[in-house]
């Protein structure tokens, strides 16, 4: 019989924190073909389950090899379910490049920023790491993104950060494309010195993201 | 006393008359000459004479080092990259080696003499020797090499997705590092070499006990093993990041009966000295951030705190710098670490 939407949404959440990629997969197909919305299926079953994995995280009860094996069922639901999503809710995204800094190689935290703000509806590009400032902003401008976020986790390569603010600064962009910085070293009170916006980790990073694309915090 | 007494007292189990101080300065010694860090890495006889005038400049006690985190990679056929700039503070593997399953079993074990930065630490090692110190060998952690072969993210999904393909890299890396420490020993006989090394990939930052305990523990139980059956006693692990959960795990593998154990600012410095059961020597924890970018105050204050901590230690305790000196660390913030030691560290 089939089952019901609710079911099918708390299912894939379960699935994906249990990192079943093929349950996910079939979930998502069973959800498709009974013609469910596809942002519902995003929003409350496989970005659901995503957040409580990183809440199992935070809890040291999961670390970074379940999390990257909850965000590979994840992505695999996501495959199902992208063609069914209406054309608006496809194009509406905000986009974010994300990056490391130039000279930092230290990437896990940045793939988990990453895989976060994916999960909850935005358009990631993800430059990699050791990326120069200028790379960054125009990047920013060739894909029309709303936000830029960096990560290091070395103290060496901080400046790193203003440097793509300032960057913004001189080309006027400071209005259009927002910064938001993370990793180790990385404090609210430097955010505010170079003109960006902090957040601790992943899934406050998501919170942050969405505030600052509704424009709700100005610089 | 002089350095090396001081030092030799602590490992001998008596009171010098300070806490030691160690600021693993390693590249940071070309910042000061103004050099850059590439020729710093790549002339191994450089990065000792520059070290050496570092420690006569501030005064602390620690040695010389060589070496960087990021291995495994370039040994196994990999690729690496020499910091062109300063803030890249290390060498780092700029393409690994394993990309798909398929080509975990035909991966071959590399040369214990040749391969990636072997040559450059045997350079390093004759100089010791002929300075009347020890030749190092690097002993892991195995973890490391793993994360070079495959890359860091590959690595740590592969634990869950891929595990008997992990345990596949994981037990030809440490056949390469037996391997290479036979060729030291063969080189310089067990007695004048030492084992170092430093794990930043099974920090509980990353991954669970449980996974330490499944593909590092078994592994790098073999290698400490096989060393300490060739004749080398002196080891000197430094456990980077957090390893609260894991330390029962690292207390529980083959040691000589006293090593150098050195701390991340992130565990706890009296936590680990207990669950090691007080044998060995405690080194740590000043925190880089504070080292790097704080005052002279800060860095100052944080050493008083971990000198205060681990002073009375009954294994033995030196203060050190909770990882490598940050390359752009301003000079007086190492020398507030030597001073706070001359100011509250004496033993009475
Ligand atoms: C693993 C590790 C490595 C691995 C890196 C693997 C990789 N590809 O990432 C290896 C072994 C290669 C490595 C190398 C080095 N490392 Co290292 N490393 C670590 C370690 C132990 C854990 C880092 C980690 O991945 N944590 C887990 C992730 C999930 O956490 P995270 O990155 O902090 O991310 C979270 C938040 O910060 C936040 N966040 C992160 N980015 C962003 C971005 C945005 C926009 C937002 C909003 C949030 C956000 O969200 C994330 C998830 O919640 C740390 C210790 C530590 N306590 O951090 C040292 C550490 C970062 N390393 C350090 C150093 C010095 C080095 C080396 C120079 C060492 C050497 N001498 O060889 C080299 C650097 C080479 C280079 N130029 O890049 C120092 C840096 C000191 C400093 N303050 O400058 C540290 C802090 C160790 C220490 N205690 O001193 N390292």
């Amino acid at each position: 019989m089939a089952k019901d939407k609710a079911e099918l949404l708390e299912k894939m959440a379960k699935s994906v924190v249990e990192m079943d990629d093929d349950l996910t997969v079939e979930l998502a197909q069973e959800y498709v073909d009974q013609q469910y919305d596809g942002y519902d299926a995003i929003n409350m079953g496989l970005a659901k389950g995503m957040d409580r994995a990183g809440q199992l995280y935070e809890e040291e009860e999961y670390y970074i090899p379940e999390l990257l094996m909850c965000s590979d069922a994840m992505y695999s639901g996501l495959e199902i379910i992208r063609p069914h999503l209406k054309q608006q809710e496809r194009s509406g995204k905000s986009k974010i490049v994300i990056g490391v800094v130039e000279g930092d190689t230290h990437d896990i935290g940045k793939n988990l920023v990453k895989i976060m703000l994916e999960t909850s509806g935005f358009d990631v590009v993800d430059l990699g790491r050791d990326i120069p400032p200028i790379d960054f902003v125009e990047k920013a401008k060739e894909i029309h993104a709303d936000l830029i976020a960096l990560s290091t986790l070395m103290t060496t390569t901080m400046d790193g950060m203003e440097e793509v603010c300032q960057i913004l600064k001189e080309q006027d962009l400071t209005e259009r494309i927002k910064v938001m910085v993370g990793g180790g070293p990385i404090s609210k009170s430097f955010a505010d010195k170079i003109g960006a916006h902090y957040s601790e980790d992943a899934t406050k990073a998501v919170k942050l993201a969405q505030q600052l694309v509704k424009e709700e915090i100005r610089c | 006393m002089i350095s090396e007494t001081r030092v030799q007292a602590v490992f001998n189990g008596k009171k010098p008359d300070r806490v030691p101080v160690f600021s693993f300065v390693g590249a940071y010694a070309a910042t000061l000459a103004g050099i850059p860090l590439y020729e710093y890495y790549t002339n191994p006889g450089l990065a000792i004479e520059l070290q050496l005038k570092a420690r006569d400049l501030f005064g602390y006690d620690d040695g010389t080092h060589y070496g960087w985190a990021d291995w495994g990679g370039w040994e196994f056929g990999g690729e690496i990259a020499f910091p062109k700039t300063r803030k890249e503070a290390s060498p780092r593997t700029s393409a690994n080696v394993i990309n798909h399953v398929s080509q975990v079993d035909s991966l071959p074990v590399p040369d214990p003499v040749s391969a990636g930065m072997l040559p450059l630490i045997d350079k390093y090692n004759r100089q010791k020797i002929a300075m009347g110190e020890k030749a190092v060998i690097q002993g892991g952690s195995i973890s490391l090499l793993a994360a070079g072969i495959l890359g860091k993210t590959r690595l740590l999904r592969w634990y869950l997705r891929e595990p008997s393909a992990v345990k596949v890299i994981y037990d030809k890396a440490a056949d390469f590092v037996i391997a290479a420490a036979r060729a030291t020993i063969d080189r310089y006989g067990a007695v004048n070499c030492s084992v170092g090394f430093t794990a930043p990939m099974d920090t509980n930052d990353l991954i669970s006990a449980d996974i330490f305990h499944k593909f590092c523990f078994p592994v790098q139980a073999r290698v400490n093993r096989e060393i300490m059956q060739m004749g080398v006693d002196k080891f000197s692990i430094h456990l980077c990041g957090n390893h609260k959960h894991n330390l029962k795990l690292w207390a529980a593998l083959p040691w000589p009966k006293r090593m150098l154990i050195s701390l991340g600012p992130e565990t706890d410095l009296v936590l680990a000295a207990e669950t090691f059961g007080h044998r060995h020597v405690i080194a740590g924890n000043v925190s880089t951030s504070f080292l790097a970018y704080g005052s002279y105050e800060e860095v100052y204050n944080n050493t008083v705190q971990c000198i205060e901590t681990g002073k009375d230690l009954p294994g033995g305790f030196i203060v050190m710098s909770g990882c490598e000196m940050p390359v752009l660390a301003p000079p007086l913030n190492v020398f507030a670490m030597v001073q706070a030691a001359k100011d509250v560290g004496g033993y009475v």
